[in-house]
Formats: C-alpha cells, sequence, structure tokens
C-alpha cells in the first residue's frame, strides 16, 4: 500500500467521513474479514485506511506513520499547536463547531476578553488565588489567553464535561467546543464576543513526517480529484443547447455574462455548457430565444485539468523545513 | 557534565559568595507544580518540566532556584528570629525550551538570597548588585550592568494621573513581556460603558445590586462563578465611572511612551526621567523615584567602580515576580545568549509563599538575590 489513511472509528465524526467519502464515489469496504479497524476504497487501490481515534489521527500524522487523516481541526490544533509537520490539505464542510471561551451568565458585567482579564486580576487580588478556567484544550486556550494578554488564571484539565465545571464550582470559566450554544445556555453560560478562540471543522490532513514517494501522490491526487469533483459537480448544472443561431461572439458575451463556459468545441447541433446552478434560469432566458429546447442535468463529477488542491498540498509536503537558524 | 571552565568559574563564584553568605542552602529538585502555576501563571507549563508523582500530585523540576531557596529558608528559624540573613546556593535549573532554540534545557546556577525587614533590605540592594559584579569578576568576567526598577513604571503612571482602572490595566501589560504599546494605544480610545453600567451608575449601590438581583432573576440566572450580584453591580458602577472620566489624554499617553524609550546610561536615563518628571502634571511621585533608583546607582557605582552600564524603566519588564529594583549581568558584545545572571528584588513573592507554607509574621520583611551562570562566564572569559 502506498498511502495509509485515518478515518475516526467512531462518533458522528465517523459516520459524517463514512457518507462524504461514499458521496465521493469513494465507498469505505471491509478490508477482508470482520476486522473494523482497517478498510478498503475501491476506487483507490493503492489506499489502505485505517480506522483510529482522534487522538491516534494526531499522533499518527505527526510522527508520518499516517499519510492522511480526517479528523476535527481543533483537535489538530491542540495535538500540534505549530501544525509545523502538518499540513491541512482540505476542509470537508461537516463537523463544524466552535472553540470558544465561555463565562457565567451571571457575569453581567464580562462581554470581552479584556472584561475577563480585567475580573481575573480582580479574582487574583480578592481571594490571592488565580480564575480557574476548565476545558479540555489546554494549549490552545493558552495560545489564546496569552495572546489576548490575559495571564490571572489557571487552567484545570477536564475529563468529563467541561461546561458543568462552573455550576458544580470546580472552575470559574471554560473554553470548549459548541455548535448551538444550548449546552452552554442550559449551564448558565455565555460565550464572549471575541472568544471564538477557532471556527473548526472536519478537515483533511496530510502529514509532513509520512514518506511521500510518486504513488503516494498519485493516490493523493485521485483522491482529492474525486473530492473536488464531486464538490464541483454540487455547484454546476451541464447544459446542453443548439447555438448554431449564434455567432461565437455573441454566444461567449451570453457565457460569459452568465458565468459559464464550454467544455469542448461545439458540434454542429449541440453545445455543452456548464454554468452555475444558481444561474442557470438568467442564462437559459438567454440561449432559448437563439432556438431551442435548451436542457439541463446535473453532473456527478467535474473533473478539471488542474487540481490546485493538489498542487498546493503537493508543494507544502514536499517543502523542507527551513532549518533553525542559531545566532 | 559541566566543563573544566565551567567548574573553575563555578568555583570562584562560590568562594566569592562564602565571603557574603555563611548558610548555604540545597533545595530539593522536585517542586510542587502547583504553587509555580499559583506564583508564576500557565506560562509555567509551556517553561518547566512537570511530572506526576505516585500520589498523583503534580511536581516540576525547579525552573530557577529562588523560590526553592525561600521555600527552604523558611523553614530555617534562625533567618527570622533575628534581623535577617543572607544565604547562597548552587544547583541545576530545568527550563523547557522549543524545539530547535538555542538556549540550555538544564543549567547550573550559583547565587544568594538576602531575606530582611524591608528597612534594613533597601539598605543592602547596592551591596547585592555589587556582590554580584564582584563574583563574575572573580571568574574573570567584566560583565555590562542593566538596571532596571519597577518603582519607574509604577511612578510614571501616578505621575502621569491616570484615572485608576487604566493604571491598573498598564500596571498588568507591564508585567508581561509584550503589549505594553497597544495596551496603551486601547486606553486612549474612547470607552463606551453598556446602558446597564450607566443606569447602575446613577443609582445608589444598594438599588444597583438589587437591580442585578432582580434580573437574575427575571432571566432564570444562576448566580454561579463565585461572583456575587454585588461584585458583579460594582464592576459596572466602575466601567460607568472609567468611561465617564475617558480614556486617557494624548499628553498623557505621550509621556507613558516618553518614559518607556529612556534608556542609557544610569546617569544620563535618570536625568532623562528628571527632566521628564517636570513635564508632568504630578511630578512628585516620579521625583521621589528617580531619586531612590539615584542613590542606589550612587552606592553601587562607588562599590564597584567603573562598569559599562544601562538604566530604562522598560528594563525588568516580563520578569514576573521582581517588584523593585532588577538588575542583569551581560557579557560584553555577546548576543541574545549573553545574560551571565540577575536578580533584584521580590518582597511579593516571599509574602506568596510565606503564604503557601502557612507562614505568618513575615509582612515587613523583604527579599532581594541574584544568580549566575557559571557556563556563561566560563564562555565569556573564552
Amino acid at each position: 500500500m502506498s498511502l495509509v489513511l485515518a478515518i475516526p472509528s467512531k462518533g458522528r465524526l465517523q459516520e459524517q467521513t463514512s457518507a462524504f467519502l461514499a458521496d465521493c464515489g469513494l465507498e469505505l469496504g471491509a478490508d477482508g474479514g470482520a476486522r473494523a479497524y482497517r478498510a478498503r476504497i475501491a476506487a483507490l487501490p493503492g489506499c489502505e485506511v485505517r480506522l483510529l481515534s482522534a487522538g491516534e489521527i494526531a499522533a499518527g500524522l505527526m510522527t508520518g506513520e499516517i499519510h492522511l487523516g480526517v479528523t476535527g481541526e481543533d483537535l489538530l490544533r491542540e495535538a500540534a499547536p505549530e501544525l509545523s509537520a502538518i499540513v491541512l490539505v482540505r476542509a470537508l464542510g461537516f463537523g463544524r463547531a466552535d472553540l470558544v471561551v465561555a463565562v457565567p451568565r451571571a457575569w453581567l458585567d464580562v462581554e470581552t476578553m479584556a472584561d475577563l482579564a480585567a475580573v481575573a486580576a480582580e479574582h487574583r487580588v480578592r481571594t490571592g488565588r488565580r480564575l480557574r478556567v476548565a476545558t479540555k484544550y489546554l494549549a490552545s486556550a493558552r495560545a489564546f489567553f496569552a495572546a489576548h494578554g490575559l495571564d490571572d488564571y489557571r487552567l484545570v484539565e477536564s475529563a468529563g464535561a467541561t461546561e458543568g465545571a462552573p455550576a458544580a464550582g470546580t472552575a470559574e470559566a471554560i473554553v470548549d467546543i459548541t455548535t448551538t450554544g444550548a449546552t452552554l445556555a442550559a449551564n448558565q453560560l455565555k460565550t464572549l464576543a471575541d472568544g471564538v478562540i477557532l471556527k473548526s471543522q472536519a478537515q483533511l490532513a496530510a502529514s509532513r513526517a509520512a514518506t511521500w514517494d510518486e504513488p503516494a501522490f498519485a493516490s493523493l491526487r485521485r483522491l482529492l480529484d474525486a473530492m473536488d469533483a464531486r464538490g464541483r459537480a454540487k455547484t454546476l448544472r451541464l447544459v446542453r443547447a443548439p447555438l448554431g443561431a449564434l455567432s461565437a461572439a455573441d454566444r461567449d458575451a451570453i457565457l460569459a455574462r452568465h458565468g459559464a463556459r464550454l467544455t469542448g468545441e461545439p458540434g454542429a447541433d449541440l453545445a455543452s455548457i456548464l454554468v452555475p446552478s444558481h444561474r442557470l434560469f438568467d442564462l437559459a432566458a438567454a440561449l432559448a430565444p437563439h432556438g431551442g429546447p435548451l436542457s439541463a442535468f446535473e453532473a456527478d463529477y467535474v473533473f478539471e485539468a488542474e487540481n490546485p488542491t493538489f498542487e498546493r498540498a503537493r508543494a507544502a509536503l514536499l517543502e523542507k523545513e527551513a532549518p533553525l537558524t542559531h545566532v | 557534565m559541566a566543563t573544566a571552565a565551567e567548574q573553575s568559574a563555578a568555583l570562584a563564584v562560590r568562594a566569592r559568595l562564602s565571603a557574603s553568605a555563611p548558610l548555604w542552602l540545597d533545595p530539593p529538585v522536585l517542586q510542587p507544580a502547583g504553587l509555580y502555576l499559583e506564583l508564576a501563571g500557565e506560562d509555567i507549563r509551556t517553561r518547566a518540566f512537570t511530572l506526576v508523582g505516585a500520589d498523583g500530585a503534580e511536581l516540576c523540576l525547579r525552573p530557577d532556584m529562588t523560590a526553592p531557596a525561600v521555600r527552604q529558608a523558611l523553614d530555617l528559624a534562625e533567618i527570622w528570629a533575628g534581623q535577617g540573613a543572607c544565604v547562597a546556593y548552587e544547583g541545576l535549573v530545568f527550563r523547557r525550551q522549543p524545539q530547535g532554540s538555542p538556549l540550555e534545557s538544564e543549567f547550573r546556577q550559583v547565587g544568594a538570597e538576602w531575606f530582611a525587614p524591608t528597612r534594613d533590605l533597601a539598605e543592602r540592594e547596592a551591596e547585592i548588585v555589587a556582590l554580584s559584579l564582584s563574583a563574575a569578576r572573580a571568574a574573570g568576567v567584566e560583565p555590562a550592568l542593566k538596571l532596571g526598577h519597577a518603582g519607574l513604571w509604577r511612578a510614571a503612571m501616578a505621575s502621569a494621573g491616570l484615572a485608576p482602572a487604566h493604571a491598573a490595566r498598564l500596571q498588568r501589560a507591564f508585567a508581561r513581556p509584550s503589549g505594553l504599546k497597544s495596551a496603551i494605544a486601547a486606553a486612549e480610545r474612547a470607552i463606551d460603558a453598556a446602558p446597564l453600567a450607566e443606569a447602575l451608575a446613577a443609582l445608589p449601590r444598594a438599588h444597583a445590586v438589587e437591580t442585578i438581583e432582580a434580573l437574575y432573576a427575571a432571566q432564570g440566572i444562576a448566580p454561579i462563578g463565585g461572583r456575587t450580584a454585588a461584585d458583579v453591580a460594582d464592576r459596572l458602577r466602575g466601567k460607568a465611572e472609567t468611561a465617564r472620566s475617558g480614556p486617557i489624554a494624548a499628553d498623557q499617553a505621550a509621556f507613558l511612551r516618553a518614559a518607556l524609550a529612556i534608556e542609557d546610561a544610569p546617569e544620563a536615563a535618570l536625568g532623562a526621567l528628571s527632566a521628564l518628571a517636570d513635564r508632568a502634571s504630578d511630578p512628585e511621585p516620579m521625583r521621589q523615584a528617580v531619586a531612590a533608583v539615584a542613590a542606589l546607582w550612587g552606592a553601587v557605582s562607588s562599590e564597584v567602580g567603573a562598569v559599562e552600564a544601562r538604566l530604562s524603566p522598560a528594563f525588568g519588564r516580563g520578569l514576573a515576580y521582581y517588584d523593585g529594583f532588577v538588575f542583569e549581568l551581560e557579557a560584553q558584545a555577546f548576543g541574545p545568549r549573553a545574560s551571565l545572571g540577575g536578580g533584584g528584588r521580590y518582597d511579593g513573592l516571599l509574602r506568596a509563599l510565606a503564604d503557601a507554607e502557612g507562614r505568618s509574621g513575615l509582612e515587613s520583611w523583604g527579599a532581594a538575590g541574584f544568580a549566575l551562570r557559571p557556563a556563561r562566564l566560563a564562555e565569556a572569559v573564552r
């Protein structure tokens, strides 16, 4: 196998990843036997799929044991704050969540990080202790607080339900993941106006530490082609229209006006056109008077000659880390 | 393992310190991490090596010698029974460095600390700087001296006539290694208080607290998080007051920037600070601080003779626990690894450690000291 791709082994992120891959035509198949921690993708014969926990995926990317991993950006940034060993190849559009700073709703005077810094300083003067912030995201919280000049605090590592810590009296504030804010509100917490640490979503991430030979790059290219071609197809419609009555100049002007383009040289009768879905009806109204009927289709995939996502990832993976210069 | 050059530098420093410090301490390498987290903040997790004991207690390898030496000294009754004492120590300290950093993760410090009632200690400050210089000279190095004093910045803010909320915020910014410029810029911008803060400020305090309680009841808010309705009401009223007093004026900001920018040979820097004080709305705090530092510098230079020295009110920023004079010895023309050691006055840390150890009766005591790095001294000799 030339390429090892790790995906989450449990939870909602696993379901979403499997569904996303299947939608791209990359269905996961059992890899012989009934072993649940390995899988294959028929369309990617050079790729071995491993089902790992989120922590194992981040660790595997850092050591180079896996080439690619699908996991939340929040977890990657927590495991590898500098991300120097990891390249974020492609945001996948699911698993969205915000990593935020939240404080008790009762703190009507605290709306911003500057307020929290002031309250933390007062807390330390009044109690002789630092404000406690419960979180599982120690590195992310530390970096964010440092950037906001907040230092009169200490982190309390939470094992379970972080959002319950202030009500339980084990912390005054928290740093945690939220999607709708409902859980925070139910626990009498609110987010700070400038307290969003990261707008996270699932990422396809690649390891700089892994061995990237040409077969591995070829597998990555095919994987990204499938994802991008599928994603692109969802935003476009394929239009078939007889355009013989139009001069080439008029035709090109109409197409350009609607963000549409020919997929090749038009034949004698029909031209194939790709147009953004939301502009289909405008284009149809502009073209139909010049000779109908005009039909529109959904495409399964739209492949392009170039894959900029792949080229960027390839360049980033081949880039040697700049040697540290010492004075 | 220490090189022969480092060992001979350490030997020279030890010999010089032994003449002044009758008592040598040997503090434990393992220190309670929680104590350092309270004292130094979360930053310590990235700077110290931490480990977990069999009982689950979080420990760290000592990141410096000062706090461990103070903790050990607190157990020695003879220090605190009389008029104070000077102790010395030698040992390895351990600091995590970022990957690829040229700085050492493990290095030796030899140092001394004085504990005395605050009045007696003030007279010893020059002696402490002088001893560190003469110890470096004993190791064969003629260092340059950087001198600062936390009191200069406090005095500059007092002389500029800042509103308390601004002064508190800029004092916090001063304690951090960066961000002071942006904090001054932020204080220059107009502040709007929320309508709720304005409304509460117009009420008698008791009514304001009742209003917050009524808001809690109406909105189903539970008073969690350790702050009472009165705490919240007081701070909102304070915000309205700060908003009324407005941002700091352009001339106040210019005054603070000018004070921070001063860095020069001590006589010249003190002259510039005096001239600046004359422009202040209330020159007195700054004049007093300048006079105190001038007296310290006069005493230092009469003891050590000619030395290359620089003084700046900005020096000492980010050295969290020094709250009085602060100094550093540097190898001349030696780049970013120039620091040979340093020290200063840290009454606040002494009291915090005494509180943590359950020692009372030290409220009027202070502490000051320094530590040198024999390996750097040995490099500077070569």
